[in-house]
């Protein structure tokens, strides 16, 4: 009988406390749906900074994505900057990675607490825009030369950069996906030039697949899945399709290049058993390092790991193309949150600096990322950079053949739909077809809320 | 008490290194991988003893982040969280176990629910409290949030409960009461319990990355975990060697700490209790 009261008096207990912790439970889609409750003109966000007169200071949020070390990398960047900026002072914070720092600019938008400046994964400019913290650059550009501005950069970064006309943020951190092929493989196997086209990558994957005892020791290829969906989307766009219409409402899944990407996909998976189901994304260049996959679809970021790592000779291709070439591009973001004129000011002296030809040629050298300036290229140590490691072009060529990578407000639900799909569709769960009409449906009802 | 027959000795024996393999096992890996140069973390069939041995890694990995500071700054925090946690949770546990007033039964509940709730749901408010108060990116941002503990309240209370009330009264005759009847005998009575819980919140505070990340933003206050994450790399592969070799000096504190204490443990557990 106490045992029974014990239980009702859980339950009662339970039943009270959680509907009334529902509401905190899930602060990012409260803090999305509420775009008025953002600080217009937050107060300065650190009080403890007591800068001297005339010094204004900058406090910029930046995450790490590439390996260890980077952290310090930017540091001594940052350094540099203050020290040819008497009159700036900028704090740099690192944020963890991606979704923590997205998680710390949440929390700080509710305490009045955000950062200056920081930088986000490409799809957040439209994720952050539409909650009014964002501050437009485009009066920014104008003052400093207008399209003679933008032009500075590679047309295919500046995809992400916008949301309903307006400018958002700069490049900074970008990277493609290429193909990594392993090249003491493909001579064993007598195979004389990297794939160039969708079936030559396939039966190029189906010689290099190896199996021992009905089990495969070695796949011929890997396509890692992972939370962006990043190589669906360049399947998608080099079947000449599109993701998502101009105006961010509508999903072009259900239509026929999207179905044929996946068909592809899902036919190295399913049929010719060349490529496993499920790999994750971590996984996938380990298991190249390692040798237990031929060739592996990868970001370009990933080459001062392999020039580590691996045992063996491999080079890189742009990802074979169907009817074209084509990938989104991903990576991070630089961008600015509102905040008083002198701030700003300050603020975009230090964006441009960061995207310069000099320092996104350090950065890029030094983390792998792509330097988003077509002049960071001629410089003479990015020359003497590209001629001993010629094939970082491959991820520059690849730039040529760039389309939107998907974002638009709500679309990290979209993102997560894909994904998880993507997943039953190649683990047999859903068929191609009724598999992308549903994201296509549940998608589009999300993009319209 | 005879000597148990040989075989039941060398089977109770077996079983105990069976058992000791999985727990051994990943800290050998941690601890090759953390020697081992970066073109032999990956091979296709693992190397269970490193070829050549970078110990170089160690000198890489403490100057990726200012780790001497953290190390100092979770020391302070890790500190202070349990020392508030035990003077918390024993006061709050031996007013639930051995006090009489309204509502005991309830306020259990109320604290056994809370040991439910993930930090992910309340570090909002938490976060909102502490701007409000100025500490965020300070000592007492990391650790008062932390000051009362569900778990530990709830543990010394059952603790406090298997004391024999006979011990109460012989204390009582001897005008030992109240705090100094919690001090002088439940206390030490509870001593595998206490130290049980050290451990347990030594090893989540110690390893805790969410709430720092947060509330922190200079290396001044930051504290280790921190440090371990710069080398999580989710675009790319993360640096494993030089992830391990800092591990190894960040988790060499707690390994410490579990070894020193399983002796105590097994001391104390032998003296507690009445006579039967």
């Amino acid at each position: 009988m106490k045992r029974m009261y014990w239980l009702i008096g859980t339950l009662l207990v339970l039943a009270l406390l959680l509907p009334a912790c529902a509401p905190t439970a899930a602060p990012p889609p409260a803090a999305q749906g509420q775009p008025t409750a953002a600080p217009a003109t937050a107060a300065p966000s650190q009080p403890t900074a007591a800068p001297a007169a005339g010094k204004v200071t900058v406090t910029y949020w930046f995450p790490v994505d590439l390996g260890g070390g980077l952290a310090k990398v930017m540091d001594s960047m940052v350094a540099k900057f203050n020290g040819a900026h008497p009159n700036i002072e900028v704090k740099a914070v690192y944020t963890g990675n991606y979704d923590a720092t997205l998680q710390k600019i949440q929390a700080g938008q509710l305490a009045g607490n955000l950062p200056d400046v920081a930088v986000v994964v490409n799809e957040h400019t439209q994720t952050l825009a539409p909650l009014g913290i964002l501050e437009p650059l485009d009066s920014f550009v104008q003052a400093d030369g207008g399209k003679k501005f933008t032009d500075q950069y590679f047309p295919a970064l500046l995809l992400n950069s916008y949301l309903n006309g307006k400018m958002y943020s700069l490049p900074f951190q970008r990277s493609v996906p290429v193909l990594y092929y392993n090249k003491d493989l493909f001579d064993q196997a007598g195979i004389s030039k990297p794939p160039e086209t969708w079936d030559e990558m396939e039966q190029d994957a189906i010689k290099l697949t190896e199996k021992q005892g009905g089990q495969v020791s070695r796949w011929g290829i890997e396509v890692p899945l992972e939370a962006y969906n990043w190589i669906y989307y360049a399947f998608v766009y080099e079947a000449g399709g599109k993701i998502i219409s101009d105006d961010l409402k509508t999903l072009y899944l259900d239509q026929p290049p999207a179905i044929e990407a996946m068909n592809y996909w899902n036919k190295l998976v399913n049929t010719d058993h060349v490529t496993a189901a499920y790999t994750p994304w971590a996984q996938a260049s380990q298991d190249f390092a390692a040798q237990k996959t031929a060739m592996v679809i990868y970001s370009s970021g990933s080459q001062a790991f392999f020039r580590d790592s691996a045992k063996f000779k491999w080079s890189l291709v742009k990802i074979p193309q169907d009817k074209q070439y084509g990938v989104a591009p991903g990576g991070g973001k630089i961008l600015m949150f509102k905040k008083d004129a002198a701030t700003e000011k300050a603020a975009w002296e230090f964006m441009k600096w960061m995207t310069s030809p000099e320092e996104t040629a350090f950065w890029s050298m030094n983390s792998g990322y792509i330097a988003v300036q077509p002049a960071a290229w001629d410089l003479p140590v990015m020359k003497d950079y590209a001629k001993k490691y010629p094939e970082v072009l491959v991820t520059v060529d690849q730039l040529k053949n760039a389309y939107y990578e998907p974002g638009a407000p709500n679309y990290t639900k979209v993102r997560d739909l894909l994904h998880d799909t993507t997943q039953d569709i190649l683990s047999g769960k859903i068929s191609v077809t009724d598999g992308l009409k549903k994201v296509t449906q549940e998608g589009n009802k999300l993009l319209s809320q | 008490m005879g000597a148990k027959p040989l075989i039941l000795r060398a089977l109770t024996y077996l079983v105990l290194i069976l058992a000791l393999f999985p727990i051994l096992l990943p800290i050998y890996w941690m601890i090759i991988t953390a020697v081992k140069p970066k073109d032999e973390v990956f091979t296709f069939t693992p190397e269970w003893v490193p070829h050549t041995v970078a110990l170089s890694n160690f000198g890489l990995a403490w100057n990726s982040a200012p780790f001497g500071h953290y190390f100092i700054n979770s020391v302070v925090v890790t500190t202070g969280i349990i020392f508030l946690q035990l003077v918390t949770s024993t006061l709050a546990a031996y007013a639930l176990a051995r006090l009489r007033f309204f509502g005991r039964g309830v306020l259990f509940l109320i604290i056994l629910s809370a040991m439910i709730l993930p930090i992910q749901i309340t570090f909002l408010a938490n976060f909102v409290t502490l701007k409000n108060f100025g500490w965020l990116d300070t000592y007492q941002g990391l650790v008062i949030p932390f000051a009362a503990s569900a778990f530990g309240t709830f543990l010394l209370r059952q603790a406090f409960l298997a004391v024999p009330p006979a011990l109460e009264d012989a204390a009582r005759l001897d005008r030992c009461t109240g705090l100094s009847f919690l001090w002088n005998f439940l206390v030490p009575l509870s001593r595998p319990t206490l130290l049980a819980f050290t451990l347990v919140a030594l090893v989540a505070h110690w390893n805790d990355y969410f709430w720092p990340l947060i509330v922190t933003n200079t290396d001044a206050v930051r504290t280790l975990p921190i440090g371990l994450g710069m080398f999580i790399a989710q675009e790319v592969t993360t640096d494993w060697n030089l992830l391990m070799a800092a591990t190894l000096f960040v988790s060499a504190p707690l390994l410490i700490a579990f070894f020193v204490a399983q002796r105590y443990f097994i001391s104390s557990f032998m003296h507690s209790g009445l006579k039967g």
